[in-house]
């Protein structure tokens, strides 16, 4: 009855198929897609006034693009302008997720590795893209840097190329273990509230309770939290491709 | 924050996946390559070490990141108070 797991269960919505595959609409791509519109759709509705004296929604947006704004700016500089769309709806994606995962009955797409994997991939891809198209082969430096002797490439190249690869894997294990782990922690406290509450000692019941209204909050912060790493650490790697050091 | 000297501690809780990440790498290389040539576990038991030292390459780069900005950071305070 209370299984901790059991919010992270996929069911098929409107089972599709094409040429084999299983293209489903589960209640993952349910979710995905009610935070996509919902994003759009507050963007859109609360700047369009364009008022001078903005109201409370345009504030909410006009502060969060100045902070993905700054941000692209610090970390890349001039630059990095150009990548300021994909880096803000990156950000305001992976915000939505987490922050839709703590309603009630809701499902939280980035607690589940393939869906964060899949967007460090895209990320490491395009850096790559990126900094081949800047350099061409002086790419390579990235791997190789100047000044280090010849003789220590065999040992210092293999190490240089796997941190680079290391890098979607730290980027998406660290986004979907904190929001598993934040998604379990809750369900566990909550569970205890249901298990005690059926007992003799049901006054007892207060405390995983308060436990779980703390973790509540501290849930939150994780969610805004991983959502900013998530979009800060994109920003270094273009910065990295950008400006070889 | 109530104690300014004080870091953030938030800050370095990501070093620990920073580390296992490269591992988990060498261990994935070190697979495909043995799959491939048929040495099973000779490749692995490589790559896994470099693993680690791209783990610890990784874990010194961001710790200088941090340093790089908290020396920044408390230039700007200084500046602030004179």
């Amino acid at each position: 009855m209370i299984d901790p797991l059991h919010q992270f269960e996929i069911h098929r919505l409107i089972p599709l198929s094409l040429f084999g595959f299983d293209i489903s609409f589960t209640n993952s791509a349910l979710i995905m897609l009610l935070s996509t519109i919902a994003i759009s759709a507050y963007l859109w509705f609360s700047v369009n006034p364009r008022s001078l004296i903005p109201s409370r929604f345009q504030v909410i947006s006009e502060s969060l693009y100045q902070f993905a704004a700054t941000m692209v700016r610090e970390n890349i500089g001039k630059e990095g302008q150009v990548f300021f769309p994909f880096v803000f709806s990156l950000f305001l994606f992976v915000l939505m997720g987490n922050m839709a995962g703590l309603i009630p009955y809701s499902f939280t797409f980035t607690s589940h590795i393939i869906v964060t994997f899949s967007m460090a991939l895209m990320v490491i891809i395009m850096v790559t893209i990126v900094g081949f198209a800047k350099h061409g082969f002086h790419f390579f430096r990235l791997f190789f840097p100047q000044g280090a002797p010849v003789y220590i490439a065999p040992l210092l190249i293999p190490v240089e190329i796997m941190s680079y690869l290391s890098r979607p894997v730290s980027l998406s294990v660290r986004l979907f273990a904190n929001m598993m782990a934040g998604h379990v922690m809750l369900k566990i406290f909550a569970g205890f509230v249901v298990l005690l509450g059926a007992t003799n000692m049901m006054p007892l019941a207060i405390l995983p309770m308060s436990v779980s209204v703390a973790m509540m909050a501290f849930e939150i912060l994780v969610a805004f939290l991983q959502a900013y790493v998530f979009a800060i650490l994109t920003c270094i790697y273009l910065n990295d491709a950008i400006h070889l050091h | 924050m109530a104690d300014e000297n004080k870091e953030n501690p938030w800050k370095v809780a990501h070093l620990g996946v920073e580390f296992t990440s490269a591992i988990l790498v060498g261990v994935a290389l070190g697979y495909l390559v043995d799959t491939w040539l048929m040495t099973m576990p000779w490749f692995m038991v490589l790559f896994v070490v470099l693993g680690m030292a791209a783990g610890l390459l990784n874990v010194v780069r961001a710790m200088n990141a941090m340093e790089a900005e908290s020396k920044t950071k408390r230039k700007e305070e200084e500046g602030k108070h004179d």
